[in-house]
């Protein structure tokens, strides 16, 4: 597994790059407003996701390159967790970045501290949520099919400006153990999912 | 499960010797919806080029990608050096082979060295100066990236990589199609080289027949998901029967194997 981890330095430096800088400018709109924040914590685990494990999901979409990495000593599920243990990576430092530099902003802005922690998990629970099903639609199908993971976006989207009050409401007055449950679950959900994409 | 093997093989110069089976195929079935290869049976001995021909279409990559182990078999087992390796660890077997497929132009955007440095680190038995070596004697540079390669290129490059770490037996699904003759030649001069120096078995396939006449010592046809014919190269050059006319005679069942 190392080794596989070692592919996205060897050979997709580039794009680790401009994610990382994606993040960050993604990250600094959260010395505007709280609601950037909101925005930050969605997008810099995306973006992150997508110049990373997106784009080896793209250098790999060919049957050369698939044949290539299953003549070496591993199998298709090394391949299926390698992108999601990238996938849970991307989400602790965007989640990281985007808290950093919220962090930073009330500092200097001389704002009140105003961070909470169920809001984060509810963020990484989408994030996770999203990688899967796009690792899914990838291994399942092919490439061209992960674009349909966007439409889980919008989706939420749509919900978040029906119930949007609601929403946050529940988040803030809710306690953590409940939050902490739906991230464990979706953790095991991810697992059984791509534990199943594996053996397809 | 584990056994001796050792068995006699007759030499391209008449000669009989006593070699170490590498590998035994015995039964390898694989049904799909349009394709069924069926009770795909032989052997591999150490040192020796054997030379997988058939048409379009007849099961050869399938039969590749079993034996490699990037696709399961619904029946028949697959015996590595003696050891039933369907009940082995899958990574231990691979580390042994070394596969060159058909497509080449993996990895197009990257550069050479990236590829060479990821391949490399599966392998704890990687020879860094044999690389160097194939590389020089093939006239690659590391420096350009895959996509600038042309096809021969691509396939030097490939075949490089699967010889650097030393394989014990080496996979090559038409290795040589679409290439021109001095290309060719290089390559299967190469590969001559490396099953003499490193007692190892290579088995290829491949359209052309010109190709198994130089360098294989054991042919099987295959057609239609099935071995037709084994036989030793020599037993037909010997006669001035010529491969592509035998495999034409089998196909339309006029030989007897």
């Amino acid at each position: 597994m190392k080794n596989l981890l070692t592919k996205y330095i060897l050979l997709n430096k580039k794009n680790i790059m401009f994610g990382v800088l994606a993040t960050v400018f993604y990250s600094i709109s959260s010395f505007d407003e709280q609601r950037f924040y909101l925005v930050a914590l969605l997008m810099c685990p995306s973006l992150l996701f997508t110049f990373v494990v997106g784009k080896m999901c793209y250098m790999e979409d060919s049957d050369a390159t698939q044949q290539f990495l299953l003549s070496l000593p591993i199998t298709k599920r090394d391949l299926v967790f390698e992108k999601n243990i990238v996938s849970y990576i991307c989400i602790v430092i965007g989640m990281a970045t985007a808290n950093f530099m919220k962090f930073l902003a009330d500092i200097i802005m001389k704002r009140e501290f105003g961070w909470n922690i169920n809001l984060i998990i509810i963020f990484i629970v989408f994030s996770i949520l999203y990688n899967t099903i796009y690792i899914f639609l990838n291994y399942k199908y092919d490439y061209s099919k992960v674009q349909f993971t966007s439409f889980i976006l919008v989706g939420i989207m749509v919900v978040v400006i029906k119930f949007g009050n609601d929403i946050i409401n529940t988040i803030y007055t809710s306690g953590f153990w409940m939050f902490a449950c739906i991230g464990i679950v979706t953790m095991a959900l991810n697992y059984l999912v791509l534990r199943k994409t594996a053996s397809l | 499960m584990s056994v001796s093997y050792q068995i006699k093989s007759r030499e391209r110069n008449g000669k009989e010797v006593e070699r170490k089976k590498v590998l035994e195929v015995n039964n390898l079935s694989k049904r799909y919806d349009n394709f069924l290869l069926s009770d795909v049976s032989f052997a591999l001995e150490e040192g020796r080029i054997v030379g997988m021909i058939g048409p379009n279409g007849a099961g050869k990559s399938t039969t590749m990608k079993l034996v490699l182990g990037i696709i399961k078999p619904d029946q028949g087992n697959i015996i590595f050096q003696g050891d039933n390796r369907l009940f082995d660890d899958c990574k231990a077997y691979k580390e042994k082979i070394g596969y060159v497929g058909e497509a080449t132009d993996f990895f197009s955007k990257c550069k050479l060295s990236g590829i060479k440095n990821f391949y490399k680190s599966f392998y704890r038995t990687w020879d860094d100066h044999y690389y160097a070596m194939v590389l020089e004697r093939l006239q690659l540079s590391e420096t350009y990236k895959m996509e600038e390669l042309s096809k021969g290129m691509r396939v030097k490059f490939s075949l490089c990589l699967a010889l650097s770490h030393k394989p014990e037996l080496l996979l090559m699904d038409e290795p040589t199609s679409g290439l021109d003759p001095l290309i060719r030649n290089d390559i299967l001069a190469i590969l001559r080289d490396y099953a003499k120096d490193h007692h190892a078995s290579i088995m290829f396939s491949s359209h052309i027949t010109e190709d198994m006449e130089k360098i294989a010592d054991k042919l099987l046809f295959i057609y239609k998901g099935k071995i037709i014919d084994k036989r030793a190269t020599e037993e037909l050059t010997g006669k001035g029967i010529a491969i592509d006319v035998h495999l034409e005679n089998l196909v339309k069942g006029g030989a007897r194997s």
